[in-house]
């Protein structure tokens, strides 16, 4: 290593911040470069006096106690969780004593429960497609249906329209003595 | 009957005790007026234990606050729009003749002494710190007195670690000049 090549790093060397083996290259080149040696030296001494005067400082300890009151008193309660805890667990003891005395029983009562269960679900499985069934019709098939109703009824406005007609135009019935008349020649 | 475990503040506190001092020290160096400091420190710890639940327990808690609390002294700096009313820049020229004069190895004899070095040492820092800009100023003393590494220093200012590296040459060679400059003529003003 060169010292153009060594001073650049001399503050990482000094701070620790270099690997290894960089840090090794430049401990042979102080040994060979007195110059360099006392660059380092001199900036050592002086960043160490200069870091000592930095950390010169004091505690304020009314300051920090005010900061550690603030901290604490925007912490929220854990009164409430504790309590809830406590509950929970005396009935979870409770649960595992009864396990232990009767193991048999629970386990029973697990599986009627189970059973209860599924029964439950499996009705609620064969409501589901006719619930599905129910579905309203799209707007496209109302659409259709609509029409179909109309033509319907113009149909049938067309066809009692006509057999009014007709009716109009029907001879209007010829009285008695005629039709006795008729009945005579034939 | 279970035991509950100690609450979110309780762990937040006992995490924040250590750190105390060298957070208010690094708030005091960092803010430009001093009467924000305590303001800073007390929103970023509030802030910080808001976002405690993400704060996930193997990352360093010591960098997670240097992060807050830099970014809450930033936007009290900027909000007070002090930076230009103190910050003063020395000319490049007027610091080459520092660095001439002090620099170890660039010319002058700076064999000082460490009582000479410390004589000098306080007022130097509080006018050297107004010569950085804000991200060497914070760099320099996230590393010092943070103890941060340079990852972390990365981390908490969102700059690449190149920018890191330069910004902490640049704050040192500063800082290194002014130090040296002052003892010198200090010693020199006594020994006349």
């Amino acid at each position: 290593m060169k010292c153009d090549e060594v001073q650049p790093l001399r503050d990482a060397c000094l701070d620790s911040e270099l690997d290894a083996r960089t840090a090794l290259e430049i401990e042979q080149h102080l040994k060979s470069c007195p110059n360099c040696a006392r660059h380092f030296a001199e900036a050592d001494k002086l960043d160490t006096r200069i870091k000592a005067g930095l950390k010169q400082g004091r505690r304020t300890a009314a300051l920090w106690e005010q900061i550690e009151h603030s901290v604490i008193a925007s912490a929220p309660s854990t009164a409430g969780s504790a309590g809830w805890q406590a509950i929970l667990a005396t009935v979870g003891e409770q649960l595992r004593a009864g396990w232990s005395r009767a193991p048999r029983i629970w386990a029973g009562l697990a599986a009627v429960w189970m059973m209860i269960f599924a029964l439950h679900f499996s009705g609620r499985e064969t409501d589901a497609p006719l619930v599905a069934k129910q579905q309203m019709p799209s707007a496209s098939e109302m659409r259709v249906a609509l029409k179909q109703k109309q033509s319907w009824m113009a149909e049938l406005a067309v066809t009692s329209e006509t057999g009014s007609t007709d009716k109009a135009k029907a001879a209007p019935p010829r009285p008695r003595s005629e039709q006795r008349t008729e009945t005579v020649k034939t | 009957m279970t035991v509950t475990g100690p609450s979110n503040a309780d762990r937040f506190l006992a995490l924040l005790k250590p750190i105390e001092r060298d957070l208010e020290t690094y708030c005091r160096r960092l803010i430009w007026e001093p009467q924000q400091a305590a303001d800073a420190l007390q929103n970023a710890v509030m802030r910080g234990f808001a976002a405690f639940d993400r704060y996930h327990a193997d990352a360093s808690f010591r960098a997670w606050m240097f992060k807050i609390l830099t970014h809450e002294a930033f936007a009290l700096n900027r909000k007070y729009a002090r930076i230009a009313r103190h910050e003063f820049q020395l000319d490049p020229e007027e610091l080459a003749g520092l660095a001439l004069a002090g620099e170890p190895g660039q010319g002058g004899n700076p064999n000082l002494s460490s009582a000479e070095l410390d004589a000098v040492l306080e007022p130097v820092l509080a006018t050297g710190l107004k010569t950085l800009t804000d991200t060497e100023r914070s760099v320099l003393l996230l590393r010092a007195i943070g103890d941060l590494r340079y990852r972390e220093i990365s981390e908490a200012l969102g700059i690449p670690m190149g920018s890191v590296m330069g910004n902490l040459s640049r704050a040192r060679y500063k800082m290194r000049s002014l130090l040296a400059h002052s003892a010198r003529r200090t010693k020199l003003l006594n020994e006349n």
